[in-house]
């Protein structure tokens, strides 16, 4: 069994698009929500989102290829690179063949979707762009990574919703681990702030038309984000040898279906999750100081994740430190997981936790040290990074100290 | 049309259960309605009368909608407002 690192990070996220301002961004709890602008509202009863208005895709891709793309594949592509650049590494050469690109996503080309509908029964047009298929296929963010850095190896998408992000990040922990590949890229990528999008969110009556809140009381709901992250993943004794920054360790990873209800989360199933993710990772209760949680902002998802903790770490819950990323980034679905694993990973290589913003009132039902609204430097020897998905699917990733 | 027969009938039918055995009493957990069931409902009755009820699983407006009467009295009152 190989050791696996993060060597390098790369976001498109609705507080930016470079490392630092991600992490700033966070750990100033400064919400990329804002009012719907890049779309019409007319016909929205939610009218916040957290877009990622900083990402513009013309700056950076060949415009011959632009069109070939949905946006979400941009993200990807955009990610991909700046964690390329991040991590010193050369993908040239026999790495070329041997890199695994591992690329979750929830819904795929989402707007290229809406775009075709829209013509077809919005306009009454006879023909839709020639390159939907490719465009809206759920693998595209992974080809279009693979095609833009000439790699070669084992490369495919992951949907699993909600935990698409941290599911890709697993694998490729595992792919690493296992000594299949010595290098890989995974993350997560999504777009679909659409009118159709929105409007399906809508009717599942889970947003919030105010603010993401988690773990407060007046919680009022999700509110829908987008964005892409990919980190790099390499063999310990490779990046040491090529003398590599180490943002982390990958020590486990835990997954499971609840194999339950649609959408609701279950306790068990959230609990049963950390534990496998403790145990792969070959970690006690009380070597876990810091928790990244799920923590959307729905009143179910925030008291059940505190459950689920209660349940698993037992008095130890009372000694570490929990905190969402959402109400800053929103909840990027098929990205969720792959942003907050480099938030993870920036935690564990600065010791500062990133607070939960948008706090105003304690919840008894979610009574945990939610680091509300300031951040704080602590030790932080490992960390787990929670998604809870949509369909019962859950993903945890155990993160250490390098 | 029966605002009362109408509602008893969405909610049976998602409970599976005869629409007779409900009363503007029962409680709408205690039947057995889910979370989804429960947003499948609103849609049905926002479709069938024209209405738009306000319902965010994650506020206290849940409150609003603890029993069948519940849902009878506020829809009644919607479909009042627009036919005004």
């Amino acid at each position: 069994m190989k050791r696996v690192v993060v060597t390098g990070l790369g976001v498109v996220s609705p507080v930016g698009c470079s490392r630092e301002t991600f992490w700033s961004g966070l750990v100033e709890g400064r919400t990329g929500v804002k009012p719907i602008a890049h779309i019409p509202t007319g016909r929205l009863d939610i009218k916040i989102a957290a877009y990622a208005s900083d990402f513009d895709a013309e700056s950076f891709i060949d415009p011959r290829r632009l069109s070939q793309m949905d946006r979400f594949a941009q993200m990807a592509i955009f990610s991909a690179r700046s964690a390329v650049a991040d991590s010193g590494v050369d993908l040239r050469g026999e790495l070329a063949q041997t890199t695994a690109i591992i690329v979750g996503t929830g819904m795929g080309g989402a707007t290229t979707l809406d775009n075709s509908y829209q013509r077809l029964y919005g306009e009454n047009a006879s023909r839709v762009h020639p390159l939907t298929v490719p465009r809206l296929m759920v693998n595209a963010g992974a080809s279009h990574v693979a095609m833009d850095l000439e790699v070669t190896g084992p490369t495919f998408a992951v949907a699993s919703a909600c935990s698409s992000g941290t599911h890709a990040v697993g694998l490729a922990f595992q792919m690493v681990r296992g000594g299949t590949v010595p290098l890989a890229l995974a993350g997560g990528a999504e777009a679909c702030l659409t009118v159709g999008g929105l409007k399906a969110w809508e009717a599942l009556r889970v947003l919030s038309p105010e603010a993401c809140r988690p773990f407060s009381k007046n919680r009022s709901g999700l509110v829908l984000g987008e964005g892409a992250a990919m980190l790099v993943l390499e063999e310990r004794e490779r990046a040491v040898a090529r003398g590599a920054a180490i943002y982390a360790e990958i020590l486990g990873f835990g997954m499971g279906a609840d194999a339950g209800d649609l959408t609701s989360p279950s306790v068990e199933g959230m609990a049963r999750t950390m534990r496998q993710a403790l145990a792969d990772a070959g970690c006690n209760v009380d070597d876990i100081d810091y928790i990244n949680a799920h923590g959307t902002g729905t009143l179910i998802n925030d008291a059940s994740e505190t459950r689920a903790i209660r349940d698993v770490f037992g008095a130890h819950a009372d000694r570490l430190a929990i905190s969402s990323n959402k109400a800053v980034l929103g909840h990027g679905l098929g990205a969720a997981g792959a942003l907050e694993a480099v938030a993870t990973a920036l935690t564990l290589q600065r010791q500062i936790l990133p607070p939960t913003a948008g706090y105003q009132i304690p919840d008894p039902q979610c009574d945990l040290d939610v680091v509300p609204n300031v951040a704080r430097s602590q030790t932080v020897r490992v960390a787990l990074s929670n998604s809870f998905a949509f369909g019962g699917l859950n993903a945890v990733l155990a993160f250490g100290r390098n | 049309m029966d605002v009362g027969k109408e509602i008893k009938a969405a909610i049976a039918k998602h409970l599976n259960v005869p629409a007779e055995s409900l009363t503007d009493d029962t409680d709408l957990a205690d039947a057995g309605l889910a979370s989804l069931d429960f947003v499948e409902i609103i849609f049905d009755l926002e479709e069938k009368f024209g209405i738009e009820l306000p319902y965010n699983a994650n506020t206290a407006s849940t409150a609003d909608f603890k029993t069948v009467g519940d849902v009878i009295r506020l829809v009644s009152s919607l479909v009042e407002t627009r036919a005004a």
